[in-house]
């Protein structure tokens, strides 16, 4: 068995304009999920995350390229392990005069999955209640558990969630993102595809980060982010501390009374150097890169040629 | 498959749409079918009356009598009996009472050839609106995305939708017709009208022909929809078709044009053939009559082998390109 659930080797999608001209949403791409945990699949709007999501789903067709799902190549292969995957694509797409339950009734029975499991996964998302109401009359929070809640009626495997908290309000994006760390720590692998920084840091273990139609670097989050290099020092006397943390080998910055110590040695030798001289610690806090920065070094050059190349 | 065909009709029978128009199949012959009840009632004395007092009216309009003095005075102008000119003038120009007694009584006959393929045609048409409809629906919200990350085979998803629009066609045609049918069978024995064993064949055997066309009209619509992805980009070209399509194959067949219109080849075969105009010289059939003369038409027979053929290959490049684009194209 395969260590990862999503595979995909030089994938690649173009578009024709009505003009003629062939636009790239996706470049060559090589995209691997592990098995297990939250992966975030991250980049700017318009940098080919919901196209290479569309190809792996069998949504839209790869120009060329290969995809797997659990080992299986897709899209031949889909039918074979539908089953086993759950995913909302961009808005969530019901009909809306059916009523939340009957628009997941009809998804269940083209699968043979009963009515206890339509039942069970309407009250897993909190739509107990208004299952009868029209879905046209759902807040776009409620339509977006509708879409997790159809999702879950296959008790996937492998989850992927497109933007799933794109208009939510606060509440709701909470509890998305509470849905979806719980899937995750309940063994189900997650593909997030997000560009909110923060929602990746926060929810996910490990990230592909993509700009226009690249890849520009995939990890573990902590891993993306990178150790710690360098640590904020606050004391009561911040000039005898730089004098002797300098003479120490550190490299050493003053500002408005906080102490910038960059190096590779441990904290515990920061510590111990400024013990040796009586002196002792207020604060002292590692800083890492957030995921953003990272993102933003990595995409830079990226974001203006994903306007024309994403879709 | 017989999973996802059950589906397709749970669905097509939740779409408000497609009930509003399964509500007109069942109104609409209603009312074609009171309307022939009431057109061809019985004559009353009253109405008898009625025609009498209108012709005596009539006959004392000066009008008339200046008529009759025209017509005596230039019998051979206006086509008169020159032995008797004045009886033949009078049998001419003044009014009877069977004038005013426009009603036909009901003759089961005229019904097949009139109503009975009026209802078969607005069925056609309704059940076209209803395979367009039911799938337009799942372009335009978007589910057909959602459908097939549930059944990906799109093949199958294709084949169980068209299957469901063709039952429903199939079974909507029958049941109405069937009704009607009944109807004027109730009608006609009501008013002791006979039909020979022969007419009700003929009636049979088109309803059917119609059921089958009725059946075929929904698929045709739904395969359309499927191809162009919107009801009303369907409806738009449909439209377009039935405007501009009889002026385009027109213009460029000319004479001949009626051959290749789809409502000739639809006749030819409710009607097991039909007759229709070909004004080019190819089309005129001369035949020699028995005093040496030659008699001519520029009718032709459409028989109903040629009107399947026509009509069944537009219907199969039409399934096979919606098939194939929805295999082929990306699904938003």
């Amino acid at each position: 068995m395969s260590d990862y659930v999503i595979e995909a080797s030089g994938l690649r999608k173009e578009f024709r304009t009505r003009r003629g001209e062939v636009r790239v949403a996706v470049h060559d791409l090589d995209l691997a999920v592990p098995t297990g945990g939250v992966h975030g699949f991250l980049g700017p709007n318009g940098s080919g995350k919901t196209t290479t999501i569309r190809m792996l789903l069998g949504l839209a067709r790869p120009t060329r390229g290969a995809m797997r799902l659990f080992g299986t190549p897709v899209p031949a292969g889909l039918a074979q392990v539908i089953d086993r995957v759950g995913a909302v694509v961009e808005s969530p797409k019901f009909s809306p005069n059916l009523t939340g339950r009957q628009n997941l009734d009809l998804l269940a029975r083209s699968r043979g999955i009963d009515r206890a499991s339509v039942a069970a996964a309407i009250a897993t998302v909190n739509l107990a209640g208004r299952e009868r109401d029209r879905y046209k009359s759902y807040s776009l929070g409620m339509k977006q558990r509708l879409a997790i809640a159809a999702t879950l009626l296959k008790s996937p495997q492998l989850l992927i969630l497109d933007e799933p908290t794109n208009g939510l309000d606060p509440a709701g994006i909470r509890e998305i993102r509470r849905t979806i760390e719980e899937l995750g720590q309940a063994g189900v692998t997650v593909l997030l595809s997000s560009h909110i920084l923060a929602e990746v840091q926060q929810v996910c273990d490990s990230a592909t980060i993509i700009g226009n139609g690249r890849m520009l670097a995939s990890g573990k989050v902590d891993d993306l982010l990178g150790t710690s290099l360098a640590h904020r020092v606050r004391v009561a006397d911040p000039a005898a501390a730089l004098r002797v943390l300098t003479d120490d080998g550190f490299t050493v910055s003053h500002l408005d009374g906080v102490l910038r110590v960059e190096s590779e040695r441990p904290a515990r030798e920061i510590t111990a150097a400024l013990g040796r001289h009586g002196i002792w610690l207020d604060e002292l806090t590692p800083l890492r890169a957030d995921l953003e920065t990272v993102f933003l070094g990595l995409t830079e050059g990226d974001r203006l040629g994903a306007e024309d190349g994403g879709h | 498959m017989g999973r996802l065909l059950g589906l397709e009709l749970t669905r097509l029978r939740w779409r408000r749409a497609v009930v509003v128009l399964l509500a007109a199949c069942v109104l609409v012959p209603a009312a074609i079918w009171v309307a022939v009840a009431v057109e061809t009632r019985p004559l009353t004395d009253a109405d008898v009356q009625r025609a009498e007092d209108q012709v005596q009216a009539e006959l004392q309009q000066p009008y008339l009598r200046d008529e009759i003095e025209r017509c005596t005075e230039d019998p051979q102008m206006y086509g008169a009996d020159p032995d008797d000119v004045e009886a033949s003038c009078r049998s001419m120009l003044e009014p009877r009472v069977e004038w005013y007694l426009t009603r036909q009584p009901l003759d089961l006959a005229n019904e097949r050839e009139e109503s009975g393929i009026g209802v078969i045609t607005i069925l056609a048409a309704l059940a076209m609106l209803l395979g367009t409809t039911f799938v337009g629906h799942d372009w335009n919200s978007g589910s057909m995305s959602n459908q097939l990350l549930f059944e990906p085979r799109r093949s199958r998803v294709w084949l169980a939708k068209a299957l469901a629009v063709l039952l429903c066609g199939l079974v909507v045609g029958a049941a109405v017709l069937a009704s009607y049918w009944t109807g004027a069978w109730l009608l006609a024995g009501a008013r002791d009208v006979q039909a020979s064993g022969e007419q009700w064949a003929l009636i049979r055997n088109q309803n059917l022909r119609g059921m089958l066309l009725i059946g075929l009209a929904g698929l045709a619509g739904y395969a359309l929809t499927m191809l162009f992805r919107s009801t009303v980009a369907t409806l738009g070209i449909l439209f377009a078709f039935t405007v501009g399509g009889s002026i385009v194959i027109s213009s460029v067949l000319g004479e001949a044009a009626a051959r290749w219109l789809p409502s000739t080849n639809f006749l030819a075969i409710l009607q097991n053939g039909t007759e229709f105009f070909n004004g080019s010289t190819e089309g005129q059939a001369c035949t020699e009559q028995a005093d040496g003369t030659m008699s001519c038409t520029n009718m032709e027979t459409l028989t109903l082998a040629q009107g399947s053929v026509y009509l069944g290959v537009v219907l199969v490049v039409i399934m096979a390109a919606s098939l194939w684009s929805f295999q082929r194209r990306d699904v938003p």
